[in-house]
């Protein structure tokens, strides 16, 4: 398995810094070439609008599941992973239709006296579209974790003077927040590198860095400059999951949870 | 407790098994006795197209040749098998800018003698390339939003004059189909004064209608654009175009100057099968199997002795058909969009994304 992954990565490695001769020149292009930094840093606005929407989507979904009855969570559960089996193009076409011009999303706005709401196109239809595609990534981590919060806490805390809502501030909130970290991980980094709803729902315009990594690859046959680009996002995601785990979290936190015995 | 700990395994464990099947695998294919010729295409009824005209009447010919269909023929992929030292794939369906660009490297040289070069024209033919169907970018616009014809618009300079005929434009986002040479001569520029291309020139063209202009990913999202009656006026090739007219989108071409590009089968470098692939090559370029496929798929033969019949909706956008397009056809210059399809393309993606 490591061999497996990790070969492939080299090869990628060592071709961004040898062909056509050994040197960095393809990682000052990223720099210097007017696109890729401007791709970048769209990219990471959009993703992390899209974990900021899955939070707060995500987390009062997650804490309900906890609180409700047995039946009621695996409804709830159903819902989530419903969306989560069914084809993710399928998914995507049916956001198309609902963004399009004089589409649903467009005629409810005009009803109301805004014309011309087209997001179709643009990053605000894609990030919507992704906070849906992306929500089951947040509310699973999130509610394996919050179901090993013992809720025998919050009543300690209410015994001793809280009321409910202090006691849900002092002691479940920060005690949940390794799950909003994993769940943001999670969802921040297949966000930062996500391809399917940028590609329909975007616009070649607009495009998102696995959209630029595509290009590269499949139409410039720039594997060189494809694999610097590829390696820069690796290395700026796993910096990511670096500073994450300080914070508190964990990327592990999804199984460890459960071996934990939480 | 425990109810809820198995819920929560369940919930890991799904989130798991999804970010492993991520990853997709692609397969190879075992060969027996007869030699099995590998073919890549661009998949669904296109590829079946290539299928019944092509492959079917040839191996019924040649019994000893079987194929083994794949898509899509992604020049990446030719590309990584010969890189690698591995070629699986014998006879691939491209563009000519990429035999042209790689000519020796990645695909080898045509060797076609039994192919009279006089049956096609010159600018299909060169040493990595051998055109094996055609077809036109058509211009075309919204009935709808323009019904009386003599007040519609008639030529290209007029797809890109929104003074004129205000309306979205749609057009896709592949820089090599001909938007760039369009751009040029709706500036101004003779159709044989067009190559070298000024790109600069052309992108400065398209920058004045670029805010009213929606890029589609591919010719699909521009075809869903077409029916969802998204755009007022398009490019389109034209197969996609008589696509999007069966679906009673309204829309009618514009004959004015009309771009022609063209795709041909190669050889990636090093294939086993190298022989048989070149021979299979002149068999599709013959004109009864040329027909065949062009009436499948939408496209025109370029063999001119090859006699296709079309529909009502394939004849209304047939470019090489006098009788429909009153304008003329350019074809594309692959030799020099073959020396410059790089940096073209580099150029128009900072473009496209600044």
């Amino acid at each position: 398995m490591g061999v497996a992954v990790l070969s492939p990565l080299a090869m990628s490695l060592w071709r961004s810094l040898s062909d056509p001769s050994l040197g960095l020149v393809h990682y000052t292009g990223l720099f210097t070439d007017d696109i890729t930094m401007t791709i970048v840093s769209r990219t990471l606005v959009t993703s992390l609008i899209v974990t900021v929407g899955t939070v707060v989507l995500g987390y009062p979904y997650a804490y309900l599941m906890t609180r409700v009855s047995t039946t009621t969570r695996i409804l709830m559960l159903t819902a989530v992973l419903v969306p989560f089996w069914t084809s993710m193009t399928a998914r995507n076409f049916a956001w198309l239709i609902l963004v399009q011009r004089d589409g649903p999303i467009a005629t409810l706005f005009s009803a109301v006296g805004i014309d011309g709401v087209v997001l179709h196109g643009t990053v605000s239809g894609v990030a919507m579209a992704m906070i849906q595609v992306m929500l089951p990534f947040m509310v699973l981590p999130l509610y394996s974790h919050m179901s090993g919060i013992d809720r025998k806490l919050l009543l300690a805390a209410q015994a001793l003077g809280s009321t409910p809502i202090r006691a849900f501030r002092k002691v479940f909130l920060p005690l949940s927040v390794g799950g909003v970290v994993s769940g943001s991980i999670l969802v921040f980094a297949l966000s930062f590198g996500f391809y399917v709803t940028p590609a329909i729902l975007g616009s070649p315009q607009q495009s998102l860095v696995a959209q630029l990594l595509g290009q590269r690859t499949l139409q410039l046959l720039d594997f060189a400059g494809a694999g610097a680009l590829g390696i820069v996002v690796l290395l700026f995601t796993l910096g990511l999951v670096t500073l994450a785990n300080r914070m508190g979290g964990s990327v592990s936190a999804l199984g460890a949870s459960v071996a934990k015995g939480k | 407790m425990k109810k809820s700990r198995s819920l929560t395994i369940v919930a890991t464990l799904t989130t798991s098994a999804t970010l492993l099947a991520a990853c997709g695998s692609g397969s190879g294919d075992a060969s027996g006795d007869s030699t099995t010729l590998t073919y890549a295409s661009y998949g669904g009824t296109f590829e079946a197209g290539q299928v019944a005209a092509w492959q079917e009447p040839y191996t019924a010919e040649n019994p000893g040749i079987k194929f083994a269909n794949t898509s899509p023929s992604d020049t990446a992929m030719i590309k990584a098998q010969v890189e690698a030292g591995s070629v699986q794939w014998d006879i691939a369906d491209v563009n000519p800018f990429f035999a042209a660009e790689y000519c020796d490297v990645l695909v080898e040289k045509l060797d076609l003698p039994n192919v009279d070069k006089a049956d096609y024209d010159p600018a299909l033919v060169g040493d990595c390339y051998f055109g094996t169907y055609q077809f036109a970018l058509v211009v075309s616009y919204n009935t709808e939003k323009w019904p009386d014809p003599s007040t519609a618009p008639k030529t290209v300079a007029d797809f890109f004059d929104t003074k004129k005929f205000p309306g979205r434009r749609g057009v896709v986002n592949d820089v090599t189909n001909g938007m760039l040479e369009y751009g040029l001569m709706a500036d101004g520029v003779a159709p044989d004064e067009l190559y070298p291309l000024n790109v600069d020139r052309a992108l400065a063209k398209w920058d004045t209608i670029r805010d009213d202009t929606t890029f589609a990913a591919n010719n699909g999202a521009m075809l869903q654009l077409a029916t969802g009656k998204q755009v007022d006026m398009m490019m389109l090739v034209s197969a996609r175009t008589k696509a999007s007219l069966d679906e009673k989108a309204p829309f009618a071409p514009i004959w004015d100057q009309t771009m022609v590009t063209f795709h041909t089968l190669v050889v990636p470098k090093g294939s086993p099968n190298k022989d048989a692939a070149m021979d299979f090559i002149e068999f599709a370029l013959e004109p009864e199997q040329s027909a065949a496929f062009a009436e499948a798929a939408g496209v025109s033969p370029t063999n001119k002795k090859a006699v296709t019949k079309l529909d009502e909706n394939a004849t209304r956008v047939n470019a090489f058909d006098k009788a429909v397009n009153t304008g003329n056809v350019v074809t594309t210059d692959a030799e020099w969009w073959g020396a410059n399809v790089t940096k073209v393309a580099d150029t128009y993606n900072t473009w496209l994304n600044g």
